[in-house]
């Protein structure tokens, strides 16, 4: 792996993690009060008091690799060498679903059975995947956009 | 090989001539070199020979130590090397995208990137290539992106 990807890695990895905080926050303000206490019995998500404790932290910290090394394998070529990006892109976010419910499940971040938890999950993690892609496409325009403008700079300047 | 430069203000325009006593390997690639200073390229289609505008050519792709030169109407084969050819063209506008890919800076139509940081191109004549993660660098670079 070139030094390239390696920061590209690792800013997917913060990029994960930022919008597993946001999430956390999301469900946090989406669950009632009385709710949120009887929560942190269940996961350390919900015990507040002096911010996200080390637990949850580390928790989130596993998942954002997991998310980095998920982006590795299905958007780079070091596994998959032939594959529509399209394909690629569907089979990343199967794969990460996959992964955030049965982090959810196995770290006991919420419980299932209860629709606001449910509910704030969905909202949360909806919302930042779709401005995560939102971004995500606006910069891939704009890289197009500029590398198309400078092309025909050097297309205009080739014909005088 | 001799070689004689002569200089005559009186001559109208600039003429190369090359005798020799029988048309060698030798004698066909200092032609060609000439013919791609005339922005020409000699090319081969069905046993017949032609000699292409370098305007009109697209790009040129080496498959199977074969190398093809594609233009909007036609495929042609050269006889040239495609590292011959990079250095020859290099001047015209032509620069690699890939190992086996040479083509026409003038007749990309657009660029677009792609999963690990290649550009996919799309020619005037729809077709679509890839640059290779190594030259979609370079050609960030040529197009002052870098």
């Amino acid at each position: 792996m070139d030094k390239k990807s390696i920061s590209e890695f690792f800013y997917c990895i913060c990029v994960a993690m930022t919008m597993q905080i946001t999430v956390a926050l999301i469900v946090l303000w989406i669950s009632p009060s009385g709710l949120a206490d009887k929560q942190s019995e269940l996961s350390t998500i919900y015990s507040f008091g002096g911010g996200l404790s080390k637990e949850t932290l580390l928790q989130f910290g596993i998942v954002s690799v997991l998310t980095g090394i998920n982006r590795l394998i299905f958007m780079s070529e070091l596994i998959i060498k032939n594959a529509k990006p399209s394909v690629r892109l569907v089979a990343m976010f199967t794969v990460e679903i996959i992964m955030i419910c049965l982090a959810v499940w196995l770290f006991g971040w919420f419980r299932p059975k209860n629709l606001e938890s449910v509910l704030g999950f969905a909202v949360g993690f909806g919302a930042c995947l779709i401005v995560s892609i939102f971004l995500g496409v606006k910069a891939e325009k704009t890289k197009n956009q500029e590398m198309n403008q400078a092309l025909r700079r050097v297309q205009e300047k080739q014909k005088h | 090989m001799k070689i004689s430069f002569n200089i005559d203000p009186e001559h109208p325009e600039t003429e190369i001539s090359v005798t020799c006593p029988s048309v060698t390997p030798e004698v066909e690639k200092i032609m060609s070199m000439l013919r791609v200073l005339d922005r020409k390229l000699t090319v081969k289609k069905d046993g017949e020979v032609f000699l292409l505008n370098l305007e009109d050519i697209l790009y040129l792709e080496a498959v199977e130590r074969k190398c093809f030169v594609y233009t909007e109407k036609a495929v042609y084969e050269s006889d040239s090397k495609m590292y011959e050819l990079e250095q020859q063209l290099a001047a015209s506008g032509f620069f690699r995208v890939s190992k086996s890919t040479l083509l026409s800076l003038k007749h990309i139509q657009s660029l677009r990137t792609d999963i690990n940081h290649r550009i996919r191109i799309t020619m005037d004549n729809g077709e679509k290539l890839i640059a290779s993660r190594f030259y979609a660098d370079e050609l960030r670079e040529r197009l002052g992106l870098k």
